[in-house]
């Protein structure tokens, strides 16, 4: 599974890249909206992990963006605060879930197996199992 | 308190030099400043210090300065209003009250009002500073110190590489804490205790922040340009470290390729300006409204780090002001002032 992480905490960024490494995943890094946007419209990614605070952008309106593109992808939020009306918001705007930080191997597992049955679901095909049969 | 300033609009003209009398014999110094609206005094009362607005308690103005009163979390001043119509939470002195001695009063006891909820909004917007903004900053680097310990446990001992990297995100992870609490910490003491203003060899103050930042100056290539000599200043020491170490930090990681910064110094009409200026990239417009967003914003404002809040708040404390602008020649001027009073 391809995933970007759009986060604008360098050392989170890396973490997760390589947590999603040992979990079999593909990641891409991005810290500001136009980066994901860049990767988002050259790559194949299945899903995004998104910091609902990126350094003056709006992670929530990023996620509008990106559930009502003509491809939607699935997002898992991140966020720094644990209260409850940030995960309502962000589930309202259409993200798979909204992980608290800091988070654990085992939540990034729970998260790829929500992606995966929500994308099986959905009919979609993982990115490098979509690139095969071409 | 000679910075206090007196704003008048639409008073009854048998009042005025009542007002200007008790506003004598309640403060000295201070400056009587007739306005032509609400704005017009809200754009004089930017930055500047304790300001009373009087007003005539029948004009359409009263309200709008009511509610303007206490703007972006700052109280911006004491409002008073002249004439017989009472005005919901506004302190209205009727006509048959209008003497000096009586009006010097109302002033004085406006102000101080105003000086404590002032200190009051910056104590309450610091508290939500803490309780929101440094939550958020911490979690990130104690997420990623979180994780990475994760992945040390999971991982298979000849993966040397990745653990290299969860070892150095780690180090760099905790040296991000360490400047948060610092950072913080050290700002919430001089704000709760401040330190008393001495006279202080500014000369003395750079000789020290320039020999700490020695190595960081050398391995960037930089040149750093001072004046010949240096004023005399009352302020604190340790702040005025703070708040170059900060400004000369900037300029050497914004300043481009071998840095060429110029620290220089100027008298202004209220004491001294001084100001660092690199030839970098300069600020980005959309960045420039919010480079010293006050700490006690810190909750509803995003900026990248905390450096100039810091720098804001301990020249705000020597009673000065900071700020940026961008030179013809290109690149960043950051100045900050002190008050040549003692």
């Amino acid at each position: 599974m391809t995933i970007l992480v759009v986060d604008d905490q360098p050392n989170l960024v890396r973490v997760t890249a390589v947590a999603l490494r040992m979990l079999d995943c593909v990641p891409h890094t991005a810290s500001t909206v136009a980066e994901a946007s860049e990767i988002l419209n050259t790559q194949r990614i299945d899903a995004v992990f998104l910091d609902v605070n990126l350094a003056g952008e709006s992670g929530f309106e990023f996620l509008s963006t990106l559930v009502t593109r003509a491809n939607p992808v699935p997002v898992v939020m991140f966020s720094a605060h644990a209260r409850d009306e940030i995960a309502a918001e962000a589930r309202q705007r259409g993200a798979l879930d909204c992980l608290v930080k800091p988070f654990s191997l085992d939540d990034l597992r729970t998260q790829i197996a929500r992606i995966t049955a929500h994308r099986a679901k959905a009919g979609l095909r993982p990115a490098g199992e979509a690139d095969a049969l071409k | 308190m000679t910075s206090l300033q007196i704003f008048l609009l639409e008073i009854p003209e048998r009042a005025r030099p009542v007002v200007v009398d008790a506003a004598a014999r309640a403060f000295s110094g201070a400056l009587v400043v007739d306005v032509t609206s609400v704005t017009d005094a809200a754009a004089r009362a930017a930055g500047s210090g304790s300001c009373l607005f009087v007003i005539g308690s029948g004009s359409p103005a009263v309200k709008e300065a009511l509610g303007m009163a206490t703007l972006h979390g700052q109280s911006l001043w004491a409002l008073v209003a002249l004439g017989s119509e009472l005005v919901e939470g506004v302190e209205t002195v009727p006509p048959a009250e209008w003497n000096a001695p009586l009006l010097g009063r109302v002033f004085r006891s406006a102000v101080a009002q105003q000086v404590l909820r002032a200190e009051n909004l910056r104590l309450v917007g610091d508290l939500k500073t803490l309780a929101r903004r440094i939550s958020h900053d911490l979690r990130s680097p104690v997420g990623s110190i979180h994780t990475s310990a994760d992945v040390l446990t999971e991982i298979s001992p000849d993966e040397t590489e990745t653990i290299a990297t969860m070892a150095e995100i780690v180090k760099s992870s905790s040296e991000e804490i360490h400047q948060i609490v610092d950072r913080v910490g050290f700002l919430m003491w001089a704000s709760a205790q401040p330190s008393p203003r001495t006279g202080i060899e500014m000369a003395d103050v750079l000789r020290h922040v320039l020999q700490h930042l020695h190595h960081r100056i050398e391995n960037t290539s930089a040149t750093v340009t001072l004046p010949s000599s240096w004023p005399a200043v009352n302020g604190v020491a340790e702040w005025l470290q703070v708040i170059w170490t900060n400004l000369l930090n900037n300029a050497l990681q914004h300043g481009g390729a071998a840095p060429a910064i110029v620290i220089a110094w100027a008298p202004d009409e209220r004491g001294f300006r001084f100001t660092v200026t690199d030839r970098g990239a300069g600020v980005p417009t959309a960045r420039q409204a919010a480079l010293f967003t006050p700490f006690e914003r810190l909750h509803v404002v995003k900026t990248p780090g905390l450096g100039l809040s810091v720098v804001q708040r301990l020249v705000a404390l020597q009673g000065g002001q900071c700020g940026h602008e961008r030179p013809a020649e290109g690149g960043a001027r950051f100045y900050f002032t002190l008050p040549a009073d003692s």
